[in-house]
């Protein structure tokens, strides 16, 4: 199985070499006595940051567009981005999460000396208010 | 994967990778429901409860960007190297008052004689530090929580993709 994670506005593809787990999710308030009104969805990314010095002058990956992302504050319009979850299997897209007004939550990087490369965790939410523009479709023929 | 850390100041502090042994990047969001500020840095992913539709409606602008550091303390012996672990445990009880409770910081993560990332905090001031020691290992250990002024976070430069040699 592997994730194809594509971002627009402007666009960051991340490399199906570094994602390693999606986690799609819907936020219901636990405390609900009947149906809430109050959904979120939220989608959490984790993979690896890697580094390759075999083609000079190239970077490795695109996560360090990630990293720029985090950083945006509200005021940016470039805060929402559009974000397309592809899972394959088998050379066939098996799942397709989209969500496009994604923000970011909370971003992290992992580095420790005992490992050549380096993680990430990515935690997005889409914007409430546009929860009905998230789609998450399946049961592709190709 | 190696690591260097330099930070301004009167005295300056440099470590490199021989001290280093691990180092997070963090940008948080705060959780709505429970107030700007520290609410949610430090706290591990697991900790984290996402179900809570607290946790942000849409972007927010309050955010938190920090780092956190872990290394070695390798006592000088005879004192040849100055030790700026001892640099770093004085920032860390510097309060407000005085202008050095915030310094420039930088880090670097490198490998394969790559620079993998460059991290500059130009308004950074230390929010956690602990050192811990023992009988056994014969070096210490430190951790220590960098995070910039808030109302400076444009000014943080966050790098990555670096060529090669760089």
């Amino acid at each position: 199985m592997s994730f194809k994670v594509e971002i627009k506005d402007p666009a960051i593809t991340i490399e199906e070499e570094c994602t390693q787990r999606v986690e799609f999710r819907t936020d219901i308030p636990l405390d609900s006595s009947a149906r809430t009104k109050d959904v979120g969805v939220t989608m959490i990314i984790t993979g690896k940051i890697l580094s390759d010095s075999a083609e000079v002058g190239k970077p490795a990956d695109s996560t360090s567009k990630l990293l720029e992302w985090s950083k945006v504050p509200a005021e940016q319009k470039e805060a929402y981005k559009s974000v397309v979850v592809t899972v394959k299997s088998g050379g066939i897209s098996t799942r397709k999460y989209e969500l496009p007004n994604a923000f970011v939550v909370d971003y992290f990087e992992d580095f420790n000396n005992q490992e050549g490369g380096g993680s990430f965790t990515l935690v997005l939410k889409q914007r409430k208010n546009k929860l009905k523009d998230v789609k998450v479709t399946g049961g592709f023929a190709e | 994967m190696g690591f260097r850390l330099n930070v301004d100041g009167e005295k300056k502090i440099e470590f490199g990778e021989t001290v280093l042994t691990g180092v997070q990047f963090l940008s948080n969001t705060p959780s709505g429901s429970k107030g700007a500020g520290r609410g949610r840095d430090g706290l591990n992913l697991k900790e984290i409860d996402y179900n809570t539709p607290g946790s942000g409606n849409a972007r927010a602008t309050d955010i938190g960007l920090g780092v956190k550091i872990w290394g070695r303390i390798n006592f000088s012996l005879k004192a040849e190297l100055e030790d700026a672990t001892v640099t770093l445990a004085n920032w860390a009880l510097q309060d407000s008052s005085v202008e050095a409770a915030y310094r420039k910081a930088t880090v670097q993560v490198v490998a394969s004689g790559q620079v993998v990332r460059e991290y500059t905090m130009p308004n950074a001031f230390i929010v956690e530090y602990s050192e811990d020691l023992d009988d056994e290992t014969g070096v210490g250990h430190f951790y220590v929580h960098l995070r910039q002024k808030k109302d400076l976070n444009a000014k943080v430069e966050l790098k990555g993709g670096f060529e090669v040699g760089k």
